[in-house]
């Protein structure tokens, strides 16, 4: 007979195998605002400075960033000239070919890059990525400033890139006297799931205002694979994404831009600031051989200044698929250059839908078919949308950083727009593309985070020895007046890797989920929902649980 | 088999703290004679979890031959028995035995009042391979919630007869300081999990 520990020994030596596994030899460094450099760089023990964290960091290493502040007083080096640059953060240590380098937020934490405070008089880089194969996730980068008096330069830069291979995810950039993310150089460079918002250069010498994109790509020629994906655009006082000069092909879908030219927060006309939500290529109008073709798909504008969609007089046809413009000036613009400067119309437009504001301009002249305005046999009214509300589009992201999903501009059943496009070579549902940025017509739940008017209490968690789950319960009791009827569903944010939710409803960005439909809690009432995690490496489980309501 | 709900106030004799109860536990272990196995004693840690400890002690019963007990996560021995807390995600202490008789133990429960998620301490008798011995499930579990006065849920092997002498008590308390102490980087590193 085995000696008893012997048996529970191989239990517990399969859980650490599997919790082992793929882990190779990779380190995981941590740092937070309270850490020291001169620490060990552990989760108890962490450093206080990308700057350290860079030095010791190699190639297929990963460091976490703990929440909090992160506040930058000055440049690493100093401003030569009034003309000059600095840089706050500069990352020029390269990760390799599979092994990236990553620089994540700690899960479930917000760490925040504050260069508010540098009075360096000159433009700032507030994080200067020179090197390649590097992975950011999850920051909020704030504050790159200009200095008032100095009206020498043009903008600065939040982050500012010439890297490539690199990945920029889950990075919320926002109040910078200049774009939010800048793609200087570089090739097959990922900007995924990024929000880029209240961005204002008002010490700009070409024109308060005029520089401060959202996004901007302006790699040169030979830079293939620039593609941004997921990201968001709003209240910047030049463009949402901004791919003028640029010699490569950018990709930019599935995202969204809105409010731009204005004063941030404002509905007040910046006159510098261009206004277009997505300005796809262009070189100041003049006529360059061998251009590239863009491509934006799959993205929604709208309520901006100047276009939705902008060809910016781009010598080539870029492609337009399956975009949705709402109350733009125009909602498209096809506006190109032939060879001799004129001014023509350039663009492969597919099954793009317009609505509200003027539609379409510098059309006459590209190929365009299957879109909403050259379809005789539809209309497009607010019936066909879910929701034609243009307000909470900035609402929070789901875990996994992914967009939010809102039944906004998404098509109703039975609307004339369904099955209406043509096949570009992308997947679809039903006999045929619909028009518009969201396919199909299924119904999506608008939620509204109910959890701060909850009291959430888990209880422990019991083991079931035969299945080896662990159940327990998660108790919610409406604390506040309000009533909540339709859809409940409780999300665990930042459930422990690893660790299953055996029964859970569905998922939503990453996160699982359980759904009461009906349900109905009133003032006072409480709801119990069981939870069962299977958790094969016994770790201590960790999770943000999360209630939300869905309209009934 | 049939289950109890038992509220801490009709188990709880000893006039202490609401924050630690206590309970004199016997099971009888007859529905599993003639094997060997565990009586097992297991806390899943939650990361949210409030602190807990379970002050195990004045074990009678137990017909081991020598091994060595089971220990595992954040487990204190002591000279009657354990301190058993909730610092890490699994947190184990079992004591080998030969089923067929009563075995009693005293449990000494703190609870820290500070909000948190709650633990559960579950007992139970298991064979050498860690499957349910006699029984489908725990013996015995308490749902702890901070605040709140534990839950017990039974089954008709265990009974409640009475509680623990007061220097038992005394003695928990007083290895609960220990407890603590040796437990402060436990819990730093079960943050990380």
């Amino acid at each position: 007979m085995k000696h008893p520990q012997q048996l529970f020994a191989r239990r517990a030596l399969a859980a650490a195998v599997l919790s082992a596994a793929g882990c190779a030899s990779a380190a995981t460094y941590y740092v937070a605002p309270s850490g020291s450099d001169a620490a060990a760089g552990t989760l108890a023990a962490p450093w206080a400075t990308i700057a350290h964290a860079q030095a010791v960091a190699a190639p297929g290493d990963t460091v976490y960033f703990r929440g909090g502040a992160y506040v930058f007083h000055g440049g690493v080096n100093a401003c030569a000239s009034m003309t000059d640059t600095v840089n706050a953060v500069t990352l020029n240590k390269s990760g390799q070919a599979g092994k990236p380098i990553r620089y994540w937020a700690y899960p479930g934490e917000k760490p925040v890059f504050d260069f508010a405070q540098m009075k360096d008089n000159c433009r700032v880089k507030g994080v200067n990525v020179t090197g390649s194969w590097l992975h950011l996730k999850g920051f909020e980068v704030t504050g790159a400033p200009q200095q008032p008096g100095n009206l020498l330069n043009n903008e600065s830069w939040g982050v500012w890139n010439s890297g490539s291979n690199n990945t920029f995810e889950a990075l919320d950039t926002h109040h910078h006297m200049g774009p939010g993310m800048f793609i200087a150089k570089g090739s097959n460079n990922l900007v995924l799931n990024v929000d880029s918002h209240h961005n204002y250069d008002p010490y700009s010498k070409s024109g308060p205002g005029q520089n401060a994109d959202g996004f901007g790509v302006h790699v040169g020629a030979n830079s293939p694979g620039n593609v941004l994906r997921g990201c968001r655009a709003w209240a910047n006082t030049d463009d949402g994404y901004d791919f003028i000069n640029a010699g490569s092909a950018v990709t930019v879908e599935s995202s969204w831009a809105w409010r731009h030219g204005y004063y941030p927060g404002t509905t007040t006309s910046v006159p510098a600031g261009n206004g277009n939500g997505f300005k796809v290529g262009g070189y100041g109008g003049a006529y360059q051989a061998n251009a590239p073709q863009h491509i934006a798909r799959f993205n929604v504008a709208f309520n901006n200044k100047a276009a939705g969609f902008y060809a910016n007089h781009h010598p080539a046809a870029s492609y337009f698929t399956n975009n949705t413009g709402v109350n733009n000036r125009p909602d498209f613009n096809m506006l190109g250059v032939d060879a001799s400067g004129a001014g023509i119309a350039l663009g492969i437009l597919r099954n793009n839908l317009a609505w509200q504001g003027t539609l379409v301009s510098n059309v006459a002249g590209a190929d365009a078919v299957n879109n909403s305005w050259n379809l005789a046999s539809v209309s497009v009214t607010s019936a066909d949308f879910q929701s034609a509300s243009l307000d909470g589009w900035d609402a929070p992201r789901l875990p996994d950083g992914s967009l939010p999903v809102l039944p906004n501009l998404r098509l109703a059943a039975g609307s004339d727009l369904l099955d209406k496009g043509v096949s570009v070579g992308l997947p679809y549902e039903g006999a045929a593309p619909d028009l518009g940025a969201f396919e199909g017509s299924a119904r999506v739940t608008a939620f509204a985070d109910a959890t701060p008017a909850v009291k959430v209490v888990q209880s422990g968690l019991a083991l079931n020895r035969t299945t080896q789950q662990m159940s327990g319960t998660l108790s919610v009791t409406n604390t506040s007046t309000t009533t909540y009827d339709g859809t409940l569903m409780l999300r665990l944010d930042a459930l422990t890797d690893g660790v299953a939710l055996v029964n859970r409803s569905g998922s939503q960005g990453g996160a699982p989920t359980l759904t009461l439909n009906p349900a109905h809690l009133a003032p006072g009432q409480t709801l119990t929902f069981p939870v069962v995690f299977a958790n094969p490496a016994h770790a201590a489980i960790a999770y943000t649980p999360r209630l939300f309501a869905g309209q009934p | 088999m049939r289950t109890f709900l038992i509220a801490l106030a009709l188990a709880c004799a000893c006039g202490g703290a609401s924050a630690s109860p206590t309970y004199r536990v016997v099971v009888d272990t007859g529905a599993a004679a003639g094997q060997w196995g565990w009586l097992d004693f297991l806390i899943l840690g939650q990361a949210a979890a409030s602190p807990v400890h379970a002050t195990l002690g004045g074990f009678a019963g137990i017909d081991g031959d020598g091994t060595a007990p089971l220990l595992a996560g954040d487990v204190a021995v002591t000279a009657t028995g354990a301190i058993l807390g909730n610092g890490a995600g699994w947190n184990e202490y079992a004591l080998w035995t030969r089923f067929g008789g009563r075995i009693g133990f005293d449990v000494l429960l703190d609870i820290d009042p500070r909000a948190g998620a709650g633990s559960t301490l579950e007992v139970a008798l298991l064979d050498a391979a860690g499957n349910y011995a006699g029984a489908a499930g725990d013996v015995l579990a308490f749902a702890l919630l901070p605040g709140e006065a534990p839950v017990l849920t039974q089954t008709d092997a265990v009974t409640l007869p009475e509680a623990p002498a007061p220097a038992l008590v005394g003695l928990g308390l007083a290895l609960l300081g220990l407890a603590r102490r040796r437990r402060a980087p436990r819990r730093i590193l079960a943050g990380a999990a």
